[in-house]
């Protein structure tokens, strides 16, 4: 009947509140040795589960926060009415009908709760049952239990007086306490049973005011303690003969109920599970599935339009719905529901995070609080000025990222249908909000990932499994989710499963810094973070992974110097006479993507561009940070250096990232290639890059180690020649009579003996000296350099490559296979007598 | 709950028969979907069975964890029917006083008051209430000034007197009697100076509490306000030798702090008469005593690391001077220092020498309670210059060795500091860098370097531990030195310090 989504924020509040983790004593250690996780981190690592729960009898768990000193901050679903409330206003609420009702509802969250792994709730009372507008009931606070590892993590006691005996017991008798913590399934079930006894069965006050059946603790201990009778229900009337009456009013099949769910022994008393189909409930329908769905994606299922809030003359009257919701419009009907309120609570309060609201200030302020996200107006055109701030500001501006996280989530429903737009979009930039799913389009995630994951055996041993282990708790642990027991499991079944389901792939270190931004973003979907790990090392860390991975990284360092050499030749040159080579510093670099190197926030926002673009980007990006460091780098000794990247600097991310793409676009294409790139899947660069013209594969490894410029290709000259005439100095060193045969247009003929000649007497054509100045001259504003020669005098080629980068000549590049690959090509001419 | 129950279920048609029996273990958690691929894999079954197997195992899995979760349960109902666990009436009393608790709040007078004075301090009127406090220290001051003089002159006359005694000769007994009667009278002096003194802190106690309660400071112009400005002073006299940095720590997630090296001394650090006494105007006030008075009950609080023996008092070196300091203003807040101590020795050195000694070892005699070195005291203070707490460590003659590793009792004894100060949010600290209160002949140049780099890398490894502490991170960390240093001592340390703790670079635009 409700067609509302479970997760919209509709009618609802929310409603804050805070406990304190019990601390450990003071320096104790684990079994390893570190340090023990303190309880707040234990919590919010197992909370995280809560956030799955969906469902229309339970409020959505919206925010779970970890403040100083042990402090956790709840934010859930709330509502003003609760089953008190709604008993003492509304007689409909009295009624044995109307209480059946609200019992079936609840019992189908615990069915839900329980299927989620969510044994026990613990603390079921009047005051956690709310009662929504229309008189659903909304099980509030039902994860405190669960979170709190069945209580362990917190000092005080998790019951009340509606909680069953096994609980009342387990709780003020430690020493009792079983592992399990004492709460069971049926534990609840005896709870909701017994409140409905003391609300069917009230007294009446002299006043002739109805209340609640009392029965006390020590009353239900009592009787327990005694074995006279089975259950609570029957004890109780023979110990007050008068309530016999009201009770045989009631129908046999609830009598029955309230006698089998007040079974003393936990062991013959029904769980939720086995009550949904009882005689009681006959006649009620389920109003949503019990079983927990995951979440998949792509979604594959196009959402069913939402459908109208209910009209509000439905609703209970005198209902305390939330103040904005109760202001008369023009007409002078009650506004109900517009603007934020058709959101998601979590959007809702994420956007009122942005604006400044903190749950915790609120709660210093109130004592506790039922916090109303302040109303924003939606303005009717997005606001163009702020695309041009800064990220970070940005990402934390109310109104811009409400439009992000809108639009977002319209195309990431539509995905991979939509997926160029969200591409597209994602250039501008992307909503931490949605950033886990963005991602996941960004890299071409599809299929059944849900599925795939849960067939990959995760839990057989095998022999990284003590490697994992030792990694897990040195990754990231500053942050507080990922250092909390339940991310470590999560971590070492996304390791084994990547592990296992890769055989000719090896762990290496580093993978777990890897796989932290994907399990961050995606805690509660395992499955979507081992689907964007496996995309993401596919396409960036291709062959990273393997055995014996040492050309890989060879190879990969070899195109780093070339990249530092082509764009920046002094600071080359610099480090390569202090010795300061890739292989002491880099490597990490790239085989974790940055990821050990920076903290998460930073790595979101690489990612961010790196996602975008080819896996060559990784190298630019390496290559903006030498640059932002260029000026102590100049600096620096060797030892400076070392120091400098042992610990990497605090630097300006954005503008790195920025840098790096500018870097990227001014790159040749053919001076990136790598024989080890992961396979294009583009069909129309892979026709593009076949042809003696494109071809680079006949590059060594010991060749690109040995040489210090990068190597381009003929095909690359002439496309920049074409698409931007005069953009490129061509040298051809060839001897002039050769040069006079053919060359490329506008090539300068500096034939290698020229700069070879020792001493520097200036002779007719000048000395190296004077060649070098020319080429300096020439080289001023062009996007590349190209030297070339014949393929048979490559050494000389590569000599005055060498001159050039040592002068500080900015973007020389050498032409693979000569000037021999346009011979059949027809790219060269004869220059024009005159032209030198 | 290492618990294995046994799986079992027939798959197949009756031409194709598969029998699964399978040990589930329920600690495990695994999820029973995931369970049935690893079945199927590993035995090879034909795929369209795990759909069965799935359910099936999610319905065993189910029902086992209940079965297991309420058996406890039903143990815990015998037990209680059994009389071993406790009466049903004291479980019904232990929920029901948790439940007050939950309801109550609660609050104690102190707290009250620090509420109190904490909201007014941040008034409008709190100038007026800091220009009252700093009016009491002044009378205070003025009479420990005057009876310092008065011993003295006292003391003068009196020495005067028994010369002249003995000059003209007179016998022995004589002198003897002068002698004791002079001393005599000298603690008479001594002891109406401090009766005066005492009755002046008690009245201005009671004044002080009165008007707190009151929420206004009677006579209190209230333009005040428009003299603010010039009733504040300036920041004055800064130690001569004195240095800043920034750092940097963690290892991908930065945390910025800010240090600072100076060579002072840490008791005349905390003392408000020792800034020059710029305006005796009365409306000057010194802005630690803004600063320092604003944060008394807030979450930034000020420390300071005071080395001291293992005598709890304040009758000898350095804990003389610091008791002077303490005793020149009415301790407004806290009981005073005298007190605080005298609760500390009686009260908790007998329970840390008691917990020490579990097991008592037998052969060992029994000592009386003492300190040992690397404990560590704490004292509160309200009428210090941006002083909050006082960590008293306790050190002996050790400290001056040259060779202290970082698990020498004090230096353990700071990181107990540091930790103290990360959960009870001290965010600024001062500590003395060489763990020595004044600079000796022995103590050489080589002596000091040792020693400054031996601190400076242990609290750069408590820092980066008090991250997983959860709690406040430290804002300052102030290094004190020796007075007496020189300055191209003072120099070298300094240029240690940012090796060591690697002074961030400074941003960079492109």
């Amino acid at each position: 009947m409700i067609g509302l989504s479970n997760d919209t924020l509709g009618y609802a509040s929310l409603g804050a509140s805070t406990f304190l983790a019990s601390a450990h004593p003071s320096e104790s250690c684990g079994s390893n040795g570190l340090p023990l996780t303190p309880n707040s981190v234990r919590i919010l690592g197992r909370s995280q589960l809560l956030y799955t729960v969906s469902h229309p009898h339970l409020c959505s768990y919206v925010s779970i926060q970890r403040g100083k000193h042990e402090r956790l901050i709840v934010v859930q679903e709330f509502y003003k009415c609760d089953l008190l409330a709604a008993w003492n206003n509304h007689q409909e609420f009295q009624t044995e009908k109307r209480l059946i009702q609200v019992m079936h509802e609840v019992m189908q969250g615990l069915v839900y709760l329980n299927k989620l792994g969510i044994s026990c709730c613990c603390n079921l009372c009047p005051r956690n049952l709310l009662i929504d507008p229309y008189g659903k009931a909304k099980m509030n606070g039902y994860g405190l239990y669960y979170m709190t590892e069945q209580g362990t993590a917190v000092s005080f006691p998790i019951g009340n007086e509606f909680s069953a005996p096994e609980v009342l017991i387990a709780g003020a008798c430690p020493e009792l306490r079983p592992a399990g913590g004492g709460g069971n399934p049926s534990s609840d079930v005896w709870s909701l049973a017994l409140m409905f006894l003391s609300l069917i069965l009230p007294t009446q006050t002299k006043s002739g005011h109805k209340e609640p059946l009392e029965i006390s603790v020590a009353t239900v201990l009592l009787m327990a303690s005694k074995s006279d009778h089975d259950d609570l229900a029957s004890a109780i009337i023979d110990q007050k003969p008068q309530l016999l009456e009201k009770f045989e009013m009631l129908s046999a099949a609830t009598q029955d109920l309230l006698r089998s769910c007040l079974k003393f022994d936990p062991t013959s008393r029904p769980s939720p599970i086995d009550l949904l189909s009882h005689p009681a409930f006959a006649g009620l329908t389920l109003t949503a599935p019990v079983d927990p769905q995951p979440r998949p994606f792509p979604r594959c299922t196009i959402a069913s339009p939402r459908k109208a809030f209910p009209p509000m003359d439905e609703m209970l009257s005198n209902y305390p719905l939330p103040d904005d919701c109760m202001t008369l419009n023009h007409d002078g009907v009650k506004t109900g529901i517009g603007g934020l309120r058709e959101r998601s609570m979590r959007e809702v309060y994420h956007l009122w995070q942005l604006a400044g609201g903190q749950a915790e200030q609120e709660l210093v302020r109130h004592g506790f609080i039922i916090s109303r996200p302040p109303i924003l107006v939606k303005s009717s055109s997005e606001d163009t000025e702020a695309r041009k701030l800064p990220l970070v500001i940005r990402e934390k501006d109310v109104e811009y990222q409400f439009h992000r996280i809108i639009l977002f989530h319209r195309l990431l429903r539509a995905y991979p249908y939509y997926r160029s737009r969200i591409v597209a979009d994602a250039h501008m930039d992307i909503p931490p909000y949605h950033r886990g799913e963005v991602w996941a389009a960004l890299l071409g995630v599809d299929g059944d990932t849900i599925s795939t994951y849960a067939e990959i055996d995760k839990v057989t041993p095998t022999s990284t499994d003590r490697q994992i282990e030792v990694d897990i708790p040195r990754c990231h642990q500053y942050d507080e989710l990922l250092s909390s027991p339940r991310a470590h499991q999560k971590f070492t079944r996304l390791l084994k499963a990547w592990v296992v389901s890769h055989p000719g792939l090896v762990y290496w270190q580093g993978l777990d810094s890897l796989t932290a931004p994907f399990l961050y973003l995606n805690f509660n979907n395992e499955a979507l973070a081992y689907a964007c790990l496996t995309a993401f090392i596919k396409k960036y860390l291709h062959k990273f992974f393997l055995r014996d991975n040492s050309a890989v990284i060879q190879e990969y360092l070899a195109k780093f110097c070339h990249l530092v050499a082509f764009h920046d030749p002094l600071l080359f040159s610099h480090l390569a006479s202090i010795g300061f080579v890739p292989e002491l510093y880099a490597i990490p670099w790239f085989l974790t993507m940055y990821t050990h190197v920076f903290p998460l926030s930073q790595i979101f926002h690489v990612w961010d561009t790196l996602l975008l673009h080819p896996a060559s980007l990784a190298l630019c990006v390496a290559a903006a940070i030498l640059r932002h460091l260029r000026h102590q780098l100049l600096d620096f000794s060797f030892n400076d250096c070392i120091l400098l990247f042992s610990d990497m600097p605090d630097i300006n991310i954005e503008q790195v990232v920025k840098d790096s793409v500018d870097l990227h676009l001014e790159t040749p294409v053919s001076l990136l290639y790598r024989h080890h790139a992961p396979p294009s899947s583009d069909r129309d660069t892979e026709q593009h890059l076949s042809g003696p013209l494109n071809d680079l594969s006949s590059i060594t490894l010991a060749e690109q180690r040995s040489e210090i410029c990068g190597r381009i290709s003929g095909a690359d000259v002439v496309r920049l020649s074409e698409a931007l005439p005069g953009s490129l100095l061509v040298v051809d060193t060839r001897p002039q009579h050769l040069f006079q045969t053919g060359s490329l247009m506008n090539a300068w003929n500096a034939p290698g003996e020229l700069w070879m000649r020792e001493g520097d007497s200036p002779s007719e054509d000048g000395g190296p000296q004077l060649v070098l100045e020319q080429a300096k001259l020439r080289a001023v504003g062009k996007m590349a350099v190209v030297v070339m020669g014949t393929k048979a005098a490559h050494h000389l080629t590569l000599q005055v490559c060498e001159q050039l980068v040592e002068a500080g000549v900015a973007r020389v590049c050498l032409l693979h296979g000569g000037v021999d690959v346009f011979q059949a090509s027809g790219h060269l001419v004869v220059p024009s007598p005159g032209a030198s | 709950m290492a618990k294995e129950d046994e799986f079992e279920l027939e798959l197949g048609g009756p031409e194709y028969t598969v029998k699964v029996h399978v040990p589930v273990s329920l600690a495990s958690q695994e999820d029973p979907q995931e369970l049935a691929h690893r079945i199927v894999q590993h035995h090879n079954l034909p795929i369209y069975m795990h759909p069965k197997l799935s359910e099936s195992l999610q319905e065993f899995a189910l029902q086992s964890n209940d079965a297991a979760l309420k058996r406890p349960g039903r143990d815990l109902l015998a037990a209680l029917t059994s009389h071993a666990a406790a009466a049903p009436l004291n479980i019904a009393a232990f929920w029901q006083q948790q439940q007050q608790q939950q309801q109550e709040e609660p609050e104690s007078s102190e707290g009250e008051e620090a509420l109190l004075y904490h909201s007014f301090v941040h008034s409008r009127e709190g100038l007026a209430l800091l220009r009252l406090e700093h009016q009491y220290s002044k009378e205070v001051a003025m009479l420990v000034k005057r009876r310092h003089a008065a011993i003295l002159s006292h003391d003068a006359k009196q020495a005067a007197k028994l010369a002249e005694a003995v000059s003209q000769s007179c016998s022995d007994a004589q002198v003897n009697a002068l002698s004791s009667r002079a001393l005599e009278a000298s603690e008479l002096l001594h002891a109406e100076w401090e009766s005066s003194i005492t009755a002046l802190k008690e009245q201005q106690l009671r004044n002080f509490r009165a008007v707190v309660r009151e929420g206004r400071v009677a006579g209190a112009a209230s333009g005040a306000d428009e003299e603010q400005t010039e009733g504040v002073g300036a920041a004055e006299d800064a130690p001569l030798l004195q240095e800043s940095f920034t750092i940097h720590l963690g290892t991908q997630l930065k945390q910025m702090h800010n240090l600072r090296l100076i060579a002072a001394d840490p008791v005349h650090l905390c003392d408000y008469t020792s800034h020059s006494a710029a305006a005796d105007s009365q409306w000057w006030l010194p802005p630690q005593r803004i600063q320092t008075s604003l944060e008394l009950y807030g979450r930034q609080l000020s420390g300071l690391v005071n080395l001291v023996d293992d005598r709890v008092n304040c009758l000898s070196g350095t804990k003389l001077e610091f008791g002077d300091v303490c005793s020149r203003a009415t301790e407004l807040h806290f009981p005073e220092l005298q007190d605080q101590l005298a609760h500390i020795r009686e009260r908790l050195l007998p329970q840390l020498c008691r917990g020490r000694l579990n097991p008592p070892a037998p052969d060992t005699p029994r000592r009386e309670d003492k300190l040992q070195p690397g404990d560590v005291y704490i004292t509160r203070h309200s009428n210090l210059s941006g002083v909050h707490v006082v960590f008293h460590v306790v050190c002996d003659d050790s400290v001056n060795s040259s060779s202290i590793t970082s698990r020498h009792p004090v230096i353990l004894g700071l990181r107990n500091v540091l930790k103290v100060a990360c959960l009870c949010d001290i965010t600024t600290l001062s500590l003395p860098l060489l763990l020595v209160s004044r600079l000796t002949e022995e103590l050489s140049a080589a002596w000091c370097q040792r020693r400054a780099e031996i601190v400076y890398k242990c609290v750069k490894g408590f820092m980066m531990e008090m991250t997983s502490w959860g709690g406040s991170e430290m804002n300052t960390l102030q290094f004190v030195l020796p007075q007496n240093i020189s300055e191209a001592q003072f120099q070298a340390l300094a240029a240690m310090l940012p090796s060591i703790f690697r002074v961030s670079n400074p941003l960079m635009a492109a």
